[in-house]
């Protein structure tokens, strides 16, 4: 129902006849939450146009909160304000892993940054964090965004780091989550970046981030599709949640990728590989030290002055990093060196230097969700003019083009064959590193936040955001 | 902004207190189903699923706006909404033909009982083996269920196996192809 015509029908309706609010108010519980908007536009045009009947919205909101209840209420009131311009939007993201550091948070961390603007932004987690390191982690500009926190029970008596959402397996145990759905009824959009299904959201509006749906759909709780809008990452993760949730995810937005170098130039004898040190092993550099080492060892003259440097984070201890050292330890003679948790700086800087770039994770792999579902350090490295020769699979499919701004690879023999014709014919490398480089510009920052400030404009219209 | 006075600081300060009293009224209802107002959970399996509420209600409520323009179009000739208050309750012609069935209804009873007398029989015998069949069906159920439990952890084993035993093969793939094809230039 359009604001116009709605107030054409106030105009001849009322005030004079009080029909057409009997009417209305009699139809509100037939209408559920999709009616919000509708009510919330007559609600504003009573407001605007004729009706200065200070005790309408009162008698319109009772009604609502009868008949569709608190939530669609609350909802009304909020796009009213909205709808009259007496507020700017109240944004939250939330994500439950606030607290660490990674590939999604930074994700949602980019996002709260290009909103920021557009209106009020609140970080939702549940564990302590500040938005300071989140800004310093991921080199961001979070100054007017606010952090909440909202304790779950559940988790603060089983205490530790992360909370798990794995530990509620049957509607048996009371969702924990909807501690997080209640918070979500105080804003205009609740964004969920954290992949929890559990949480219900509230919010007249709401958009669920999808890195990738890791499990079927569980039999537990389950609320996606109750999202306004379900965004994917990759075309990857799209055909998997058809696939394991059963419906069509509605946006495609890439991550945001910020490593971009200048012109590649001056590149070393290098092969990087940059992941982090997963304990169980996920992102294979035991693999890739392997088939280096295979390299050196049958195409010794090709492969002479080349080195081999893993780049990665690793939290606590972990076996799999150790496995690591242990191998490079019984193999000293092997040119590869291990940088475990660096900056970002010198990791760009060893972008910068690097030729090549391997990244393994998939091959093997018979789970679709340990094959890497979009490879936010493959377009890091073609941001910096390295050649990427990564696995055939998972969201590297759509960075990669073979044969244009890299190789994509489906076996061992397959990735060293490429590698040596590399190796032994250097001219094949500057247009492959140029390619890549232009290519790696399309996952940028400033892409990712026009696509994130087109979606919320869409979920809000027609509430004018800010410029 | 409107006529009688109502200045955006009138309207916000309405706005405000009415979100308020609903605010808290939400933060004193003791389950989420209270705040939404109906169920949230579904025991329907994933299968049936094929539309989302977002996307059943976006393709219900997008068709409002048509409706509307069309019959704007049409000159208003149709409005939807009624001149005149629809009445709730039943009028006095109403009042006396509902009494006169619910009495016909009442001397007939006994000898409707009567003729459906066999076919209540058969009604119950049917609602019996009904009841049999569901719990032969339930336990056959719960015997697949476990069924299908052991042979997907043995499957998990199973792939785990494959996928070393693989690894080991595309190592040893790998060795042979290169080094045993390839001269060696040291």
């Amino acid at each position: 129902m359009s604001e116009q015509s709605l107030a054409e029908r106030l105009a001849r309706h009322a005030p004079a006849d009080k029909a057409w609010e009997e009417t209305f108010l009699n139809q509100i519980d037939k209408k559920r939450q999709a009616g919000a908007e509708e009510y919330a536009e007559a609600m504003a045009a009573c407001l605007k146009y004729k009706m200065a009947d200070s005790a309408l919205p009162g008698r319109i909101g009772k009604a609502i909160a009868q008949g569709a209840g608190l939530r669609t209420a609350v909802n009304t009131i909020d796009r009213c304000q909205l709808l009259l311009g007496l507020r700017k939007p109240r944004i939250a993201v939330y994500d439950h892993t606030w607290q660490f550091i990674g590939g999604a948070q930074k994700y949602g961390a980019t996002l709260a940054e290009a909103l920021q603007e557009t209106g009020e932004i609140t970080l939702v987690g549940n564990r302590p964090f500040s938005s300071e390191h989140l800004a310093s982690w991921y080199h961001l500009s979070l100054g007017s965004c606010a952090t909440r926190v909202i304790p779950l029970p559940f988790y603060e008596e089983k205490g530790g780091d992360y909370i798990d959402p794995a530990d509620i397996t049957s509607r048996a145990v009371a969702n924990p989550f909807h501690a997080v759905s209640r918070a979500s009824l105080d804003y205009d959009l609740f964004i969920n970046n954290s992949m929890l299904e559990m949480v219900l959201p509230l919010a007249h509006r709401s958009a669920f981030i999808t890195h990738f749906p890791g499990e079927w759909r569980p039999l537990s709780y389950f609320y996606v599709d109750r999202y306004t809008r379900v965004v994917y990452n990759s075309r990857y993760t799209a055909d998997w949640i058809e696939k394991r949730w059963g419906f069509k995810p509605h946006t495609h937005i890439y991550p945001p990728i910020d490593m971009a170098g200048p012109r590649p130039e001056n590149k070393e004898p290098i092969i990087l590989s940059a992941a982090r040190f997963d304990p169980g092993g996920n992102k294979q550099q035991l693999d890739m030290i392997r088939a280096f080492q295979l390299l050196v060892r049958c195409r010794p003259k090709s492969s002479r002055g080349w080195r081999f440097i893993l780049a990665g984070g690793s939290h606590g201890d972990n076996p799999y990093l150790r496995q690591v050292q242990l191998y490079l330890a019984a193999h000293p003679g092997l040119p590869v060196e291990l940088r475990t948790n660096i900056t970002a700086s010198e990791l760009q800087e060893l972008y910068r230097r690097a030729s090549l770039f391997w990244h393994f994770c998939g091959l093997g792999q018979s789970n679709p969700a340990l094959v890497e579902h979009f490879g936010m350090t493959v377009a890091e490295a073609m941001q910096c003019g390295c050649v990427p020769l990564v696995f055939d699979g998972g969201g590297m499919r759509e960075i990669v083009r073979s044969g244009e701004n890299g190789y994509l690879f489906s076996s061992l023999t397959e990735l060293i064959e490429t590698t040596i014709r590399l190796l032994d014919k250097p001219a094949l490398r500057p247009n492959l590193a140029e390619a890549a480089w232009k290519a790696g510009r399309s996952f940028s920052k400033e892409v990712f936040a026009g696509r994130v400030k087109d979606l919320v404009q869409e979920l809000l219209a027609p509430v004018p955001l800010t410029p | 902004m409107s006529e009688k006075g109502l200045n955006r600081t009138d309207i916000n300060g309405i706005l405000r207190e009415l979100r308020s009293e609903f605010a808290s009224q939400a933060e004193r209802a003791g389950t989420i189903e209270a705040i939404a107002g109906g169920p949230v959970d579904r025991d329907l399996p994933p299968d049936y699923w094929r539309f989302s509420d977002t996307d059943l209600e976006n393709e219900l409520w997008s068709r409002i706006p048509g409706l509307d323009r069309a019959m704007l179009d049409l000159g208003q000739a149709i409005d939807i909404l009624p001149s005149v208050p629809l009445p709730a309750r039943p009028g006095l012609a109403g009042k006396i033909k509902g009494r006169f069935k619910n009495l016909v209804l009442r001397l007939a009873m006994p000898l409707v009982r009567v003729s459906l007398e066999k076919q209540d029989r058969l009604n119950r015998i049917a609602l019996e083996r009904q009841d049999r069949l569901n719990g032969q069906f339930k336990h056959l159920q719960f015997i697949q269920f476990l069924t299908v439990k052991q042979l997907r952890q043995r499957l998990l084993v199973l792939e785990i196996e494959n996928r070393e035993l693989r690894g080991r093969l595309a190592e040893l793939e790998t060795e042979n192809a290169i080094c045993g094809e390839a001269p060696n230039h040291e």
